[in-house]
């Protein structure tokens, strides 16, 4: 479905003469019916990457094929196909719900009884039909997505390109915005969406982890979290700012990360805890409970971030694409 | 090119141009407002104007004709000088803007039947030097100036003639002159500085042209608006193509340009009585071509900057100034060195003016048009052209 | 529990607080307090008053009513000496792009009323923690979002004020130097500073000691992420990644249905996974690997997890019958 090569893109700031590079040595395939999340911090290259594979942006070097289409000499042919949700909002704020899917509906040529219908199917499926006659400026942050998302699906494209839907967005919404997702995904579409949220990518079929402009991992969310070396544990204490500072020194100890009142323990192996417990009642810290727990794709990322740091930016062995 | 697309892009653009107040003011009442305060900022207030005169007659005659001139509120006698020389000097320095030359032998004429004869073999002993610079000025105090002098002789003529009929001179003689009385005397004016005075007739005209413009700037916003609000990537990701969003843009406002101009029409012929001589179903035509032409430079700018503030001024420096002050509207185009002069060739304002002038004051043919049309219409399509080919459908 | 020394004096009382802009209710009559030295998370989307909110315990804007004292003061008749206490990191750090590092500091310090030696100070103390020794001459634009947070936070803690409030302090930034910046606040807690963070990250709630869930300007739920979850979420979530998701989910719905799947409470689908809610994860774990089993139905990731604050905060949502969100 999706055939990206080496793909590369340099912005260069002409007054400045600096130059940033936003990705570099893109290498992916995704194929059609998958889920595909797009992980990682602004400025990682997630929507540079999605805006050249919409075609909206040329690449600097390497080349991709959306649906067998290229994307820099048949642009115009990709976008018929697909639909493309830009990281902001990219409807008319003065215009009402209404006139802006009348408007999708006219440039993606949905005329007659059709629009009407498809109009209102879109409308139950988001749940704005109460908000047909309302200006989109005047929609909350969560409505003005789940429009966006409804520009995007008027003409049923087979491939979707979300950027950041549910970014800036309230869990309630971002939970409805799932749900739509998942329904297009159990309907046969392919979706492929970026998202710094790491919860939202252990949903996804398959995560590509990018920081700074490359590609770091590419595999399931499973896959991807057993390649963290040893087990994590999940200390419930008295005192944690002491377990913590205990912990670190410990050599079976490859990380610990506090979270309010759980500090999440990443060692060597399982059967560390025995070893842990010890030491933390040496130092006086009573444990209320040390339990394996399952690592989390946050860790993982860490993991491999600081692994492409340590191997001078070259790219690591594990990514496969 | 989809034209359900173009008429698509076409309602869109017309929403947003009605829910801004910033493009109403612009576009709907912008021209017409422009239109009338400037033109009646440029007829009125004619008060004043400094006079000299330059009496060698001195004569009560020449006085009471000094007098009556004063009396007007249009002018202002400030000075009586004694040379030529004295006055081209004071000319120069603008100290007067107006001189009255009354020579040796003024009364004379006006006191005797020979003096009459003689006004018409030899001409009037009255003259007038005009400073045309400030054309709206010069010509009212022109008109003044005349009109006065002119009546005046004419009274003491007629005061003459009776006089010389109750002394008994030939009635057949007396009749032939005062018939020629009833025909204004030719007074000669000097028009310095301006050979070409505008009157408000010309200004009016012109001033359409130059008011159309307004639409043009607005449009020059268009593409830097949808990139500041973040609407231009959602658009450039879809199907719809270049051809298409640009001639969409461009379709509202040229209805607009086409109210405009209907309604400064109406101004034109109803508030300042100018009159209108030729064909109206092609003026709109032409109007209409002047519009796409307008809105092609406009659109041209909307692509080349992607900055709301900076189109608008942009267009400001670069398209309504230059248009406004070289199209000939207020300066004739000959007094421009020739350089400009071809510069303002390519500004469709000048072709803009001159269908105008001709359509309202002259009543011209689209034949005699023909060289301003073919300009007009290179420039629209060539504009088109080249905005099309420059526009890109992607971010950067 | 976190043991940081606490006494129990409040820095922060919020009574009834309640903000209008014309008809608009930001803030709609919220009342908690913030002890010394806690890290208070103030979690709900945008929109929901959690920026109002800071502006009027910042003494920037005007409560409609209710009242709000901060260091003992009420923030309606607030002293500039308060105001001297506090430090702010806004949502889109105030850090001038042309100014360098060193000269963005000294411009805050000198603002806060540092002079000399204690300006000198604080700005190394700061350089220090935010790890940007070397980086002093450098401005803005060429630091990462990670070094740009830090030093964002450093110049709002020059003047060592008694509370830090931080508006959405790490919005878009790496997993990395989100755990980095967590360090520093910690440290910063540890030494007696109380800080106040507002975020819309769930997930980033959880380092909190203490949180307020505000949904469109009403405080659903206070306390610490682990009562918070457990008061309002019973149990586990079981999460599993089945090879045939519609397959998998039509026999689960059916089995939970029908009460066959041990205590489950709810069965939804999230993109390619499946959670399963329950009150005892090991019997409905058996439960669900035998149905699955049986019915020849593979799955990838089988995994046991705490609810998140997110599912705490849907919970909540939900049962206030918000008319915004009717499904």
């Amino acid at each position: 479905m999706i055939h990206i090569n080496q793909l590369e893109r340099i912005f260069r700031s002409r007054l400045r003469r600096r130059s940033v590079t936003a990705v570099q040595d893109l290498t992916l395939s995704i194929e059609p019916g998958e889920l595909f999340g797009l992980v990682g911090p602004d400025g990682a290259g997630k929507t540079t990457t999605l805006r050249m594979l919409a075609g909206i942006l040329k690449p600097t070097s390497g080349e991709a094929t959306v649906n067998g289409h290229d994307i820099v000499k048949e642009a115009e042919a990709i976008k018929q196909e697909l639909g493309y949700m830009a990281q902001q909002f990219g409807l008319y704020p003065d215009l009402t719900v209404d006139e802006n899917l009348n408007f999708i509906c006219d440039v993606f040529d949905v005329v007659g009884d059709a629009r009407e219908q498809r109009i209102q199917e879109l409308l139950d499926f988001t749940n704005l039909h109460d908000f047909r006659q309302r200006r989109a400026r005047q929609l909350s942050g969560g409505m003005q997505k789940k429009l966006a998302l409804t520009a995007a699906l008027v003409h049923r494209p087979k491939l979707l390109l979300l950027d950041e839907p549910t970014t800036g967005v309230d869990p309630v919404a971002r939970r409805e915005f799932w749900d739509i997702l998942t329904e297009l995904h159990a309907s046969g579409s392919t979706v492929i969406v970026s998202t710094p949220y790491m919860d939202e990518a252990e949903r996804c079929n398959r995560v590509g982890l990018m920081y700074n402009g490359r590609l770091m991992v590419c595999d399931t969310p499973g896959a991807v979290k057993r390649m963290l070396p040893g087990a994590v544990l999940a200390l419930r204490a008295d005192n944690l700012a002491a377990a913590e500072r205990v912990l670190k020194d410990m050599q079976q100890v490859i990380d610990v990360q506090p979270y309010g009142d759980v500090l999440s323990v990443i060692v060597t192996d399982h059967g560390d805890s025995a070893a842990i417990e010890a030491r933390l009642s040496e130092a006086g810290v009573q444990v209320e409970s040390l339990r394996p727990a399952p690592p989390r794709l946050e860790e993982a990322f860490i993991y491999f971030v600081r692994q492409y740091a340590a191997n001078n930016h070259r790219p690591i062995e594990e990514v496969r694409a | 090119m989809n034209r359900r697309h173009v008429l698509a892009i076409a309602k869109k653009e017309w929403l947003h141009i009605i829910r801004d107040p910033i493009s109403i003011f612009l576009l709907m009442i912008g021209p017409v407002l422009m239109l009338i305060i400037i033109s009646y900022a440029m007829a009125t207030d004619v008060e004043n104007v400094p006079v000299m005169v330059y009496d060698q007659d001195g004569s009560p005659e020449s006085d009471e004709l000094v007098k009556r001139l004063d009396r007007h509120n249009v002018l202002d006698v400030i000075t009586h000088v004694d040379s030529t020389a004295e006055v081209e000097d004071k000319l120069k320095r603008r100290e007067a803007r107006v001189a009255v030359l009354i020579e040796e032998g003024f009364a004379d004429q006006l006191s005797s039947i020979a003096g009459l004869q003689s006004l018409y073999t030899d001409g009037p002993r009255v003259s007038f030097i005009i400073d045309g610079t400030d054309p709206i000025s010069a010509e009212t105090a022109m008109e003044t100036a005349l009109q006065v002098s002119e009546a005046y002789m004419t009274e003491r003529l007629n005061v003459m003639l009776d006089e010389q009929s109750e002394a008994g001179a030939d009635e057949t003689l007396i009749e032939v002159f005062r018939e020629q009385l009833t025909t204004p005397i030719t007074l000669e004016i000097d028009n310095r500085y301006n050979p070409d005075l505008k009157a408000i007739w010309d200004l009016v005209p012109a001033m359409i042209a130059v008011a159309l413009m307004l639409p043009g700037m607005s449009i020059s916003t268009t593409i830097a608006r949808e990139h500041s609000q973040g609407t231009l990537e959602s658009l450039v990701a879809t199907p719809v193509d270049k051809e298409a969003i640009l001639l969409g843009k461009a379709l509202p406002y040229v209805l607009i340009s086409l109210i405009n101009v209907i309604l400064m029409y109406i101004v034109a012929r109803v508030i300042f009585g100018v009159p209108f001589r030729g064909n109206l179903a092609l003026y709109l035509a032409l109007s209409a071509l002047y519009a796409f032409a307008t809105l092609a430079v406009g659109l041209l700018f909307s692509i080349l900057i992607r900055n709301v503030e900076a189109a608008l001024w942009a267009s400001m420096m670069f398209f309504l100034f230059p248009g406004m002050f070289l199209s000939g509207m207020f300066f004739p185009v000959e007094i421009f060195p020739f350089v400009i002069k071809i510069e303002t060739l390519e500004l469709p304002a000048t072709s803009g003016v001159v269908i105008n002038r001709g359509m309202f004051l002259q009543g011209v043919s689209a034949r005699v048009l023909w060289w301003n049309i073919l300009l007009l219409l290179i420039i629209a399509v060539e504009g088109f052209e080249i905005a099309v080919r420059l526009f890109k459908k992607r971010i950067a | 529990m976190r043991n940081n020394n606490h006494n129990n004096q409040n820095v922060i009382e919020v009574h009834s607080l309640k903000k209008m802009f014309g008809s608009f209710t930001a803030v709609d009559g919220i009342s908690f307090s913030v002890p010394r030295g806690q890290i208070f998370g103030f979690l709900g989307p945008n929109g929901s008053g959690k920026t109002t909110t800071i502006r009027m315990l910042l003494g920037l804007l005007p409560p409609t009513d209710g009242t709000a004292i901060v260091l003992g003061h009420d923030v309606r008749k607030q002293a500039l000496s308060v105001r001297a206490r506090l430090g702010y990191m806004s949502q889109k750090f105030t850090l001038y792009n042309d100014l360098t590092v060193i000269e963005n500091l000294k411009f805050y310090g000198r603002g806060y009323g540092l002079h000399n030696r204690k300006l000198r100070e604080r700005i190394d103390y700061v350089l220090e923690m935010a790890n940007l020794k070397g980086r002093e001459h450098q401005t803005p634009p060429s630091l990462s979002g990670g070094w740009r947070q830090r030093l964002a936070l450093g110049a709002a803690i020059l003047h060592e004020p008694d509370i830090v409030f931080l508006d959405e302090p790490t919005a878009g930034v790496d997993p990395l130097s989100r755990r980095a910046f967590w360090d520093l606040l910690y440290d910063i807690s540890a030494q007696g500073t109380t800080i106040f963070v507002t975020t819309h990250y769930m997930d980033e709630a959880e380092h909190c000691e203490n949180l307020g869930f505000i949904y469109y300007g009403r405080l659903i739920a206070q306390g610490a992420p682990g009562t918070i979850k457990s008061q309002h979420l019973p149990g586990e979530v079981i999460q599993l990644t089945p090879v045939h998701a519609a397959g998998a989910m039509q026999a689960l719905t059916a089995a939970h249905e029908a009460g066959n799947l041990g205590d489950s409470l709810d069965v939804s689908l999230y993109g390619a996974q499946i959670h399963i809610m329950t009150r005892s994860a090991a019997t409905t774990a058996d439960a669900v690997r035998q149905m699955l089993d049986r019915a020849n139905l593979a799955y990838n990731d089988f995994d046991i997890i705490p609810p998140s604050l997110e599912d705490a905060f849907i919970r909540l949502v939900q049962a206030q019958n918000d008319p915004v969100h009717q499904r």
